[in-house]
């Protein structure tokens, strides 16, 4: 596979969320509104890219036998990373995304690319398979994010763009709004990805 | 087959050593940065002018034997701050509460603000760990303007609920609650 196709991979065919569907409560939870949803997938890419890095570095000195617990500290350690930092530099941000940072931790998509690819890929493959995830995962929680808060609030990033005589439907920034949301796109990429083979 | 032993929790302890080591460093460099944060959010123009209009900062509470004797009664509340005017005189007191029944997500830490007449002048929620864009509407005004300029000494029994974010308002009315009761109590 060459190194496009690694980006590419993450984006498309092997989107974390519409197509692997991995991290999938962090996906449901935050995407009430879109900065949130933009917020959440920048941090993934930060965790996800490092996370990636360090594996991939180590694969050859971690045991095969141990290399679930030593994939769980280090991705524990990048997200303790990314919290700490976001806490202190862009703190408006942390105010909005809250509980759900350290919960990258036990994000799936993670977890899936340590396992699947870093441990297995050289640095470079590896990063670009960090970001090529980390983008697809973005993409796909900033387009679900819109869709709820325009719905749901009639707001984009907390601007009005809907006339006032709109009545929010209230159950689309809820958590039943959220499967719905998402199970409507992913049938909505579904069948767009159908229709392009055919 | 105990040397392999040996090797893997070699391996574990050498990485939880390195990263335990590289997370204190940078705890160690971060501390100051988010402590300011913290106490910068929590005492910015915005929490202020929303807590008092017109006032020009917090100030501790002179009777700190009144505030200790307060805490060892009520477990909720956390501190009484005094609000000053861009001349330094006192506008009225923030009871810093925090919420007797929980939220969705604990506990949510409020400022209170009432005047010397004994009238709300203006809440903030200052710590909370509700979900965003549902129960983080009870923080904004849209919700708290309802209990402006209402008797500070009075329970709070009706109010205006958001819709689909019960849980939220009913534990933002409790520490409203929680303040009236410390006023009524100790202040009036």
């Amino acid at each position: 596979m060459n190194k496009l196709e690694i980006f590419k991979n993450g984006i498309g065919k092997e989107n974390p969320i519409f197509a692997q569907q991995v991290g999938m409560c962090a996906t449901l939870a935050i995407t009430t509104s879109l900065l949130n949803g933009f917020g959440m997938g920048i941090a993934v890419i930060a965790v996800l890219t490092g996370s990636n890095i360090v594996i991939s570095l180590l694969r050859k000195l971690i045991p095969d036998e141990v290399r679930i617990p030593a994939f769980v500290i280090i991705i524990a350690a990048f997200t303790t990373i990314i919290d700490l930092l976001m806490h202190a530099y862009t703190f408006p941000l942390y105010q909005a995304l809250g509980v759900f940072i350290p919960l990258i931790v036990v994000n799936c998509i993670i977890l899936a690319r340590a396992e699947s690819f870093a441990f297995k890929n050289g640095v470079v493959d590896s990063i670009i398979d960090g970001l090529g995830m980390g983008v697809g995962y973005t993409i796909a929680m900033v387009v679900l994010s819109s869709v709820r808060e325009i719905l749901g609030n009639g707001t984009i990033a907390g601007i009005n763009i809907l006339p006032e005589a709109y009545e929010p439907m209230m159950i689309m920034v809820q958590p039943p709004g959220s499967f719905i949301a998402l199970g409507l796109l992913i049938g909505l990429v579904n069948y767009l990805s159908r229709r392009k083979k055919a | 087959m105990k040397n392999n032993f040996v090797r893997l929790a070699g391996v574990l302890f050498i990485i939880s050593a390195i990263s335990a080591g590289s997370l204190a460093w940078l705890n160690d460099f971060t501390k100051d940065r988010i402590e300011q944060n913290d106490l910068s959010a929590s005492m910015s123009p915005e929490v202020i002018q929303a807590v008092a209009p017109g006032a020009n900062t917090f100030v501790p509470f002179d009777d700190a034997a009144l505030v200790e004797s307060i805490k060892a009664e009520n477990a909720k509340f956390v501190d009484l701050l005094t609000i000053v005017d861009g001349s330094g005189n006192a506008m009225g007191t923030v009871v810093q509460t925090l919420t007797p029944t929980p939220g969705y997500g604990g506990d949510m830490e409020l400022y209170v603000g009432i005047d010397k007449d004994g009238k709300f002048t203006g809440m903030s929620v200052i710590a909370h760990s509700e979900t965003s864009g549902l129960g983080t509407r009870t923080t904004e005004p849209d919700f708290w303007s309802q209990f402006v300029g209402k008797d500070a000494s009075a329970e709070v029994a009706s109010y205006d609920a958001i819709s689909g974010v019960t849980k939220s308002s009913v534990s933002f009315v409790s520490a409203v609650n929680n303040a009236v009761s410390i006023y009524s109590q100790y202040l009036k």
